[in-house]
C-alpha cells in the first residue's frame, strides 16, 4: 500500500497553492505516491487547462529519477532521446516537478506546472518542506 | 454555484465523496472536471486501488461532454460497439464506457462532470439501505453532487 497518505499529498498541493496566490501565480499541483501513482491533483482558477497533465509528467518524470526535473533537464538529449525510446512514462526535463524523500526513502513526488520553470520548482520546493 | 465551476466547489465535492466513501466502504478514487471535460480536481482515498485515477477521470469526462449519466453511453455502447471506435477516434481524450459517472448541473446546465472509479472495498456493490438494495458507487455519487440517487450498477451485486 503507498506510504503517501491522501491527507499529506492535500497538505502538500495546499502549501503549494498558498505560495503561488503569495507569487501571483495560477498553478497546477500533483502528487504521486512512490509507484507514480496519482494521489491528489489540483488546477487552481484560471490556470492553463494542460497544465495539470504536465505537472503529473513532472511528479512522475522527478520520482523515476529521484531528483529534481531541473537536475534531469542538464541530462543530454541524447541520452533522454535514448531513455525516451525504452521507459513506460512521459520525461518532462522541465523544471517543476521534485521527488519527496521521508527518512531517506523515496515516498513520493510533485509536479507544479502553469508559471516560469524557476517559479514552478520555487513553488514545489515550498509546498514540499 | 454561479459561473464556472470553481476548485473551491471541485474540492467540496470531492470531500463530501471521501466522506460518503468511507461511510458506505466506496474506497475510491474521485474526480471532478469542468464543462469541457478538463480535470478541476482529483484524490485518491488511502487504500483505493492504484488504476482508478485515469478510470474515474476518463469517465467524469465523458458525463461532462455527453452532458449525461454514462450509464447511458454504456449501455449504447453494448447494444452498438462499434459506435465505440467511433467516439474513441473522434472525442481528444480517453474514453471509458463504464457506467457510475455523472454532468454536474447548475441552473439545468451542464457546469461540470463527476465519477468515482473502482473500490478496494471486500463487500460488493450494494448494501441494504433502509430494506433496499443500493449501489455503494452511486450513493457517493449522488451525496458528492447533492442530486438524487440514480442506480448505475444494478448488474452487479
Amino acid at each position: 500500500m503507498s506510504s503517501m497518505t491522501l491527507r499529506e499529498a492535500i497538505a502538500y498541493v495546499d502549501r503549494g497553492m498558498a505560495k503561488a496566490s503569495e507569487l501571483g501565480l495560477k498553478l497546477s499541483f500533483v502528487v504521486v505516491d512512490e509507484f507514480g501513482q496519482l494521489v491528489q491533483l489540483d488546477r487552481m482558477d484560471g490556470a492553463a487547462l494542460m497544465s495539470p497533465d504536465i505537472a503529473e509528467a513532472k511528479a512522475v518524470t522527478a520520482l523515476n529519477f529521484k531528483v529534481p526535473t531541473s537536475q534531469v533537464a542538464k541530462i543530454d538529449r541524447d541520452t533522454l532521446k535514448a531513455m525516451e525510446q525504452v521507459v513506460q512514462f512521459k520525461i518532462v526535463a522541465l523544471p517543476g516537478g521534485v521527488p519527496i524523500f521521508a527518512g531517506g526513502e523515496l515516498k513520493g513526488a510533485i509536479g507544479v506546472s502553469g508559471a516560469l520553470p524557476q517559479q514552478e520548482e520555487e513553488v514545489a520546493n515550498y509546498a514540499i518542506k | 454555484m454561479k459561473g464556472k465551476l470553481t476548485l473551491q466547489e471541485a474540492r467540496a465535492v470531492l470531500r463530501r465523496a471521501l466522506e460518503k466513501g468511507k461511510e458506505v466502504d466506496w474506497i475510491s478514487t474521485h474526480a471532478v472536471v469542468d464543462e469541457g471535460g478538463n480535470i478541476i480536481s482529483m484524490s485518491r482515498a488511502d487504500g483505493a486501488p492504484s488504476g482508478a485515477a485515469p478510470l474515474a477521470r476518463a469517465k467524469a469526462y465523458l458525463a461532462a461532454v455527453t452532458a449525461r449519466p454514462t450509464l447511458l453511453f454504456a449501455n449504447r455502447m453494448d447494444a452498438h460497439p462499434l459506435r465505440y471506435f467511433g467516439y474513441r477516434a473522434i472525442l481528444p481524450r480517453p474514453v471509458f464506457p463504464g457506467p457510475g459517472a455523472v454532468p454536474i448541473m447548475r441552473d439545468g446546465k451542464v457546469a461540470g462532470g463527476y465519477s468515482s472509479n473502482l473500490s478496494s472495498n471486500a463487500g460488493g456493490m450494494k448494501i441494504e439501505v433502509n430494506g433496499k438494495r443500493l449501489s455503494r458507487a452511486d450513493i457517493v455519487t449522488a451525496h458528492a453532487v447533492q442530486a438524487e440517487y440514480l442506480e448505475q450498477h444494478a448488474d452487479i451485486p
